[in-house]
């Protein structure tokens, strides 16, 4: 009696390879589940410009060398802003200045806002230089504001004096 | 190379935004500063009163109070009395009715008078050599009950004026 003889399995190292090759084939595709991707975009909405334009200085008139003087924002400083309609903005008050000149000091800035050109209704704030406001433009896309301060001359030099007074707007 | 393009264009895409949404605008601040002004003044004085009198001092009239304005020239001004007495130094010496004139020569030829109430501007124009004048009367009623002696208002009277 002669036993049939056992089946032909191959050398063991081609048997490991058999092997490695059916894990590959399970595991890669495993893995390609586990990842996953994902996108963003870059979004922004671009609107019109902001104008901001200066409509009236704010004129002390003519003071002594010595003398202190208030100008009201009522009757001061007027700025106009022009933009997208019922947009948020922040307006900052980049440059409220300390000085008019030597002996010329700037103080007690105050302000007032309003949708509408009048100042009747308006919105009364104290500024700071450097500071910002949040505020909505109006649904035609304009606002307003006004500023006041105290000059106060202490035995300054006559002469004209002059100094910038800035607001820069930007959407929110 | 195309990942590259894409993110520049993108952050270039970013950064135009806040460019075209800022802007700034300016206005002045503005003054015209000028010499002092300089406001010396002599008494109102109403001399001898009787118990029970009343005596009147008119603007133009002797003893009226008198303001000297020293400015720059020819420049517009506003005055008002931030200041007058009650009464001579006692209640029983009160004071009511004043009046003033103004002028920019020193003289009242040809001026009428005014009221004079405390914090009432009124404007005026300095001359050529920067002078400007105000004269101011009033009235005491003297009490009968008032002592003997001499009075001085403890308030004086005080007119300011500053640059129009």
């Amino acid at each position: 009696m002669v036993s049939p003889p056992p089946p032909h399995r191959g050398p063991p190292m081609r048997r490991a390879t058999s092997l490695l090759c059916l894990l590959l084939l399970y595991a890669v595709p495993a893995l390609a589940r586990a990842q996953s991707s994902g996108s963003s975009r870059v979004t922004a909405r671009l609107l019109p410009s902001i104008s901001v334009t200066g409509t009236q200085d704010l004129d002390f008139g003519t003071i002594a060398s010595t003398q202190v003087i208030t100008v009201q924002a009522r009757n001061g400083g007027r700025f106009t802003i022009q933009g997208n309609s019922n947009t948020p903005v922040l307006i900052e008050f980049t440059s409220l200045p300390a000085a008019l000149g030597l002996n010329l000091g700037l103080s007690a800035w105050t302000g007032l806002a309003n949708t509408s050109p009048g100042n009747g209704g308006a919105t009364a704030f104290v500024p700071v230089s450097g500071g910002t406001r949040s505020a909505t433009l109006a649904n035609n896309g304009r606002y307003f504001l006004w500023f006041g301060a105290t000059l106060t001359a202490t035995n300054a030099a006559p002469g004209t004096y002059t100094v910038p007074v800035i607001v820069t707007v930007v959407y929110n | 190379m195309r990942t590259s393009l894409a993110l520049a264009l993108a952050a270039a895409a970013v950064l135009a935004v806040p460019a075209q949404a800022q802007n700034s605008g300016s206005i002045n601040a503005t003054a015209t500063v000028l010499s002092s002004i300089n406001v010396t003044g002599a008494d109102l004085a109403f001399g001898n009163v009787a118990q029970s009198q009343v005596k009147t001092v008119n603007p133009n009239g002797t003893g009226a109070g008198t303001f000297h304005v020293a400015g720059a020239a020819t420049t517009p001004i506003v005055l008002n009395f931030s200041s007058l007495p009650a009464d001579v130094g006692d209640a029983g010496l009160p004071l009511s009715a004043w009046q003033y004139m103004a002028a920019d020569v020193n003289s009242t030829a040809s001026l009428s008078s005014a009221a004079a109430s405390v914090g009432a501007t009124f404007n005026g124009t300095t001359n050529a050599t920067g002078d400007y004048y105000v004269w101011i009367g009033a009235t005491v009623s003297a009490s009968a009950a008032v002592a003997p002696g001499s009075y001085t208002s403890t308030t004086p009277i005080t007119l300011d004026v500053v640059y129009q």
